[in-house]
């Protein structure tokens, strides 16, 4: 890989647009104090998300324009691989930098005469603690064997060493069902298959690690996903499309401990809720969903995630995602919206009975920690709290409608924020209401 | 040849009119959101709608108003929401919302649903309301009652208690709105106002150095006497208690048939 550096590497934009919006004059990396600078000549609101495999942070700036087709550039510095960036959509320029896994962003911003300049500060996984990068143990690898093969059947069995999540999805055009196995690594390989529904099976490592198994299809399938922590069968079967689920995340985690299932409301072509600035909810959701999963984690929980990454997920693999695993807590996040742009504050909603001590613990602790305004604890029907049948809340952390805190739930620091405190209601929980 | 035509169109008009169902002004409670979007506030408005029983037309008539919250009130919808009525049958009325995109946070559908729920469930005949979105929503499609729909929320550290229906007012307004409220004794609950972030959208009637005392089973003195909204405050917390007729500052007090009724116009 060509990896050089960029020292001091600025792009000057052209003139500013003649509409008039925020424009992006320069984007440009200090590899001497590791900061990405982005400067603008008016304020700007980004929208900050994280994203997995690879691991990546994601800047969007809505209502600007970078008048300058997208370009990437890779960084030798450690912590941070590349950077691109894009004029994503017709008013919003994105920015999205490639980080080491588990490296972190701290933003500032600071005004420079009529400059606004927003600082991005790369916090390698090493400033945690460690002085050099340390030699990482070979991680185990995905095995996998073709079972059967007929005319309106095929399975194939996957296998690992240590449990192993299954993230399904399928594409179009042509017709593949893709899995990701985070856990698993594979070597590249790719194997014809002269079978009726399976034209080729390709494997493929991923940059963070990881396997991503592609099934190249012949027609369209129905498939399922059956096994055990380490085996699992790939049912694929004929039949129509609709009548199986879209996306199913199967999984049989190993039990080692409480085991909570996160799941980021909204997703894919679903944006939820979307701000004045342009600040989407299903992007908010997901970026505190994964930053609540590391709180969780921290405090010794097993976290499965309903959603790992933007995609659309029906309601009901959510649902099943956590009944299947036998999760102990079930925790749903999303950003809330009304008309009326001075109304703010948490909500927390509870369907059954079991959910009310939990949504009371969550809530009264993003009440304390961040200093919001109190909406109340209320009951409501939602699908993912309905049918899960572990205690289960839905969060709503905020109003995307209210400008203040649209700009709040867009920054890391205060997405950080609610996922402490949402970590602190459930350790909290725990502590009055243990099995 | 001309004038025939012209008659046979009169007939026809004659016959349509004559098959169109007659309006009449009818008293409904039609149900808005308080300035914070916490609770639905009920209003009774004269309107004309279709004689007879209650139909689809019956609702399509009444959805309109929906729209025209009064003074100091929100519509339950919000600008650009699309509803559609579906089928009225066995009591059920059916709806389908198509909210603005950008507006579908839980609050925004919840009260559209509340909103909904609570209006057309004051018609004669409609016992539940099933409310929809398009596209399908997190929110679960279910005919519900009123009873089913409540402004209850749980403050942080509020403790779960017996539910109580209390009648307080919109803040700096003369709307009435029940909420439900954690407590046991109506009268103290209702005299002491609301609590903690509640007072941000809501107030009691009892200042600092008033207060009401029970006197007898049904009895209540007010000190000094209650103002006529106050008095209908009261009277209506009272009887969500089951404690009705009730005589307060020596006059028997019944809730109005029309809460917040609007002036006719």
């Amino acid at each position: 890989m060509n990896r050089f550096w960029f020292a001091g590497l600025m792009w000057l934009f052209a003139s500013a647009p003649a509409w008039g919006a925020p424009l992006i004059q320069n984007i440009r990396h200090d590899p001497s104090s590791g900061q990405v600078l982005i400067t603008a000549n008016e304020p700007v609101t980004p929208h900050i998300m994280r994203l997995q495999d690879p691991w990546r942070i994601v800047i969007d700036v809505p209502g600007t324009l970078a008048d300058r087709s997208s370009r990437s550039f890779e960084v030798d510095k450690r912590g941070l691989q590349q950077i691109r960036f894009s004029q994503f959509t017709d008013d919003t320029v994105r920015l999205v930098l490639e980080l080491d896994a588990g490296a972190e962003l701290d933003t500032q911003f600071r005004e420079q005469g009529d400059l606004h300049i927003l600082q991005l500060r790369v916090i390698p996984l090493a400033a945690a603690g460690e002085s050099e990068p340390r030699a990482e143990a070979p991680r185990p690898k995905l095995k996998f064997e073709p079972q059967r093969d007929r005319e309106n059947e095929f399975v194939m069995r996957l296998e690992g060493t240590v449990p192993f999540q299954t993230y399904p999805f399928r594409l179009d055009e042509p017709d593949r069902l893709v899995i990701d196995i985070p856990e698993l690594d594979t070597d590249w390989t790719q194997q014809p298959m002269a079978g009726h529904l399976v034209k080729s099976l390709r494997m493929a490592p991923k940059p963070e690690g990881g396997a991503r198994l592609v099934f190249d299809l012949n027609q369209p399938v129905s498939y399922r996903i059956t096994g055990n922590p380490t085996r699992r069968d790939v049912i694929l079967t004929t039949g129509a499309r609709s009548v199986e689920v879209a996306s199913r995340p199967t999984l049989t985690p190993a039990r080692n401990g409480r085991l909570i299932v996160l799941d980021a409301g909204h997703g894919g072509n679903d944006p939820g809720a979307i701000g004045k600035g342009g600040v989407r909810e299903k992007d908010v959701n997901l970026s505190v969903t994964l930053l609540l999963k590391q709180e969780l984690e921290k405090m010794g929980m097993q976290v499965i995630l309903a959603r790992h990454d933007d995609r659309e997920i029906l309601l009901q693999p959510r649902v099943d995602v956590a009944n299947q695993a036998g999760a102990d807590l079930f925790i749903s996040i999303h950003s809330n919206s009304i008309p009326k742009p001075d109304v703010r504050g948490i909500e927390t909603y509870y369907r059954n009975p079991s959910g009310l001590p939990l949504a009371k613990a969550v809530h009264g602790e993003m009440i304390r920690h961040l200093g919001a305004t109190d909406r109340g604890v209320r009951y409501a029907n939602f699908f993912v709290i309905h049918h899960t049948t572990m205690p289960a809340i839905l969060c709503e952390i905020g109003f995307l409608t209210h400008q203040e805190e649209e700009q709040l739930l867009a920054g890391l620091d205060y997405q950080r924020q609610v996922a402490v405190a949402i970590a602190r209601g459930v350790q909290r929980y725990w502590e009055t209401n243990s099995p | 040849m001309t004038r025939r035509l012209a008659v046979k169109l009169g007939l026809l008009a004659l016959l349509a009119a004559s098959c169109r169902p007659a309006s009449t002004p009818q008293w409904v409670t039609l149900h808005f959101a308080d300035p914070t979007y916490m609770a639905v506030v009920p209003i009774s408005r004269e309107l004309p709608l279709p004689s007879g029983d209650t139909t689809k037309q019956t609702l399509e008539a009444v959805l309109p108003a929906l729209s025209q919250p009064p003074s100091g009130l929100a519509s339950t919808l919000p600008p650009g929401s699309q509803v559609t009525v579906g089928e009225f049958t066995q009591g059920i009325a059916h709806f389908t919302v198509k909210l603005p995109q950008g507006q579908t946070g839980s609050r925004s559908e919840l009260l559209a649903q509340g909103g909904l729920v609570h209006t057309m469930a004051t018609l004669p005949g409609v016992q539940k309301v099933e409310v929809r979105f398009d596209p399908p929503s997190h929110l679960e499609a279910e005919p519900l009652t009123p009873a089913q729909w409540t402004n209850q929320w749980f403050q942080a550290e509020e403790a779960i208690d017996t539910p109580l229906t209390v009648w307080w007012k919109v803040k700096a307004t003369s709307y009435l709105v029940p909420l439900v409220v954690p407590g046991t004794d109506p009268l103290e609950v209702w005299s002491r106002g609301p609590q903690g972030p509640r007072q941000n959208g809501f107030e009691g009637f009892i200042q600092a150095g008033q207060r009401v005392t029970r006197i007898g089973d049904k009895q209540y003195i007010g000190q000094p006497p209650l103002p006529p909204l106050a008095r209908e405050a009261l009277s209506r917390t009272l009887s969500e208690a089951g404690i009705s007729p009730v005589v307060i500052d020596g006059e028997p007090v019944n809730p109005s048939q029309h809460v917040n009724q609007e002036a006719h116009s």
